[in-house]
């Protein structure tokens, strides 16, 4: 096997090769361990190794297609998970020192879907304490240290998927789970320049999966391609009766429909305080996106998202993590911000949370009357590239401003994926953020596809990924 | 990333904002970027303190800690005088069985 031949494949390329006996589950999963245990380090992405599981389901794997039983597309692929999610047997740490030594008993319903499927997890890979629920402002903000971007040891990988993003920019599994409460799953996925597919909320089962906010956490991929997000997302959706906020799903295609053109809306301001190369790439992204169908402007709708969210999350994240705020563990969190945050959450009103949720619903019909005139909006995924791992990020990248867009994405509860859409300063690659109706997973997956055949970002390879 | 980072940032200049326009009801909360957490805020961080004994929460925490509670007074800003009479109820995952499931629709009759 060639060095590093199999780490950017895609799923459906790697399952050709598994098909054709190119080479076996055992192997791949072998060749993403030895690549996790040789890189992982250096990036801080990886929580756990788990080489007993990952060899055990891929003889498993093997097997069966020997026996002429295929489970499908991601029959035998690798993969890793956020340590946030529940793996039988295996620690569980939420990326926070207070829960270092945890375990659970029984496999979160993503992991378990997946391993009906035929994937074989074989890491947990490193995530920002808490999903940063308790505040942070330093990529340090993590039980496994601050994880890097592939594209420069000296720069964070965004978070809170923090490794989930990094494993899979450089190659040490084709593909990873994570989970999004406001951003976790675009900005890692735009630091770390791959796709990241958070979708609608409910669509995915969150259980064993560690609750930030219930009315905002969503479990989603990390890929090398808008298809190979598509194709773990089919595997993981639909309704799971330990998740009652979750929703039946129809069969859904794994290759996405096509539209003759769309009708493509740009938010107003979007690109009002980002970094001047993001702005570039975003122009040169909606010049492309511009052959597909047509380009408006179209304004947000008027909330006031920043206390919205900040209600929500205070609210549920304060409920969530009570008894390690009350009894002072959450003080051993690495970031200072975290130490402490979570003590003002319990002092939020009822009132001010139940206000917040109360414009939730009139945020949701004001997005689906933006989606009665345009398809799909868009917009740079982040205002800047990655941060300096050595800055506190406020003190960054001063004048830049990422805007609501995702914020309000997210108290809609509508999907959005993020593909690799250039380089900037230092050569760090930025985003394109394609968001859509709720539900409407094959239609952003279909432009993102489509965008991904007309440019080549998302084939680069990062500098750490070869060496 | 989360949010709640970004919405510290923001709360805090968006409360220096309200506190420049309601400067009457936000009098005894208004939040003082540079000279510390206000009175109510630290009344609030100290209340805290001496509630949560386990928590052993510092006195130049609970400082801090003001300091985030005068940002979280930025969100009650946000939402005061403001007509709530026709916003709906709110969302919640409440039901008076557990045999009713809260979304058994399939996902193509929701759309």
């Amino acid at each position: 096997m060639r060095t590093d031949e199999p780490a950017f494949q895609t799923i459906p390329s790697l399952g050709k090769m598994l098909r054709a006996r190119q080479i076996s589950s055992v192997e791949l999963a072998k060749y993403c361990l030895d690549r996790l245990a040789r890189l992982g380090p250096r990036l801080h992405s990886v929580a756990a190794l788990m080489p007993s599981r990952a060899l055990q389901e891929a003889k498993a794997a093997d097997a069966e297609l020997a026996a002429g039983k295929d489970r499908g597309p991601l029959h035998g692929i690798p993969y890793g998970a956020k340590d946030l999610f529940a793996a039988r047997g295996a620690p569980t740490t939420w990326g926070a020192a207070p829960y270092r030594r945890q375990v659970f008993d029984s496999d979160a319903t993503v992991v378990r879907r997946l391993h009906d499927a035929g994937a074989v997890l074989v890491a947990k890979l490193a995530m920002i304490e808490l999903a940063g629920g308790m505040g942070y402002n330093e990529a340090g903000a993590s039980l496994t240290g601050a994880c890097r971007t592939p594209w420069s040891l000296d720069h964070w990988s965004g978070g809170s998927s923090s490794g989930s993003a990094a494993s899979v920019s450089a190659g040490l599994v084709p593909f990873a789970i994570g989970s999004e409460t406001d951003g976790s799953i675009m900005n890692p996925a735009s630091y770390c320049g791959v796709t990241g597919l958070r979708p609608t909320y409910g669509l995915v089962s969150r259980h064993g999966a560690m609750a930030l906010s219930w009315t905002l956490d969503k479990v989603g991929p990390f890929c090398r391609s808008a298809q190979d997000a598509d194709l773990v997302l089919n595997a993981m959706a639909g309704r799971d009766p330990l998740d009652r906020t979750s929703v039946d799903t129809p069969a859904r295609n794994a290759a996405p429909s096509e539209r003759k053109t769309w009708r493509i809306g740009v938010p107003a301001h979007v690109t009002d305080k980002v970094q001047p190369e993001v702005r570039h790439n975003f122009e040169a992204a909606l010049r492309v996106l511009g052959t597909m169908g047509t380009v408006e402007h179209i304004a947000l709708p008027d909330f006031p998202y920043n206390a919205m969210i900040g209600a929500v999350i205070s609210g549920e994240a304060g409920s969530a993590f009570r008894d390690i705020i009350e009894d002072g563990r959450v003080q051993s969190l690495a970031s200072p911000l975290g130490r402490r945050g979570g003590y003002s959450s319990l002092t939020i009103s009822a009132v001010d949370y139940i206000d917040a949720m109360r414009r939730r619903p009139p945020l949701r019909s004001a997005f689906a009357k933006i989606f009665e005139t345009v398809d799909v909006l868009v917009g740079p995924t982040y205002s800047t590239v990655s941060y300096p791992i050595d800055l506190p990020f406020d003190k960054a990248y001063p004048g830049t401003d990422d805007g609501p867009f995702i914020t309000a994405c997210n108290l809609a509860g509508i999907p959005a994926i993020s593909v690799p859409s250039g380089f900037g300063h230092l050569g760090l690659p930025t985003g394109l953020m394609i968001a859509g109706p709720a539900f409407a997973e094959p239609d952003i997956v279909a432009l993102a596809a489509r965008f991904q055949r007309q440019t080549a970002f998302h084939h680069k390879r990062p500098p750490v990924a070869v060496s | 990333m989360t949010t709640r980072k970004r919405f510290l940032e923001h709360a805090a200049i968006a409360a220096a904002v309200v506190s420049t326009l309601a400067k009457a009801d936000l009098a005894a909360a208004a939040p003082a970027a540079k000279r510390g957490p206000s009175a109510v805020a630290l009344a609030l961080a100290r209340w805290l303190q001496r509630t949560l004994p386990r928590a052993r929460l510092s006195n130049s925490l609970t400082e801090k800690i003001a300091g985030d509670i005068d940002d979280g007074f930025a969100v009650n800003a946000a939402f005061r005088n403001k007509s709530n009479a026709h916003l709906p109820e709110p969302d919640f995952l409440f039901v008076a069985s557990e045999d009713i499931p809260i979304s058994p629709q399939p996902r193509s009759e929701l759309r």
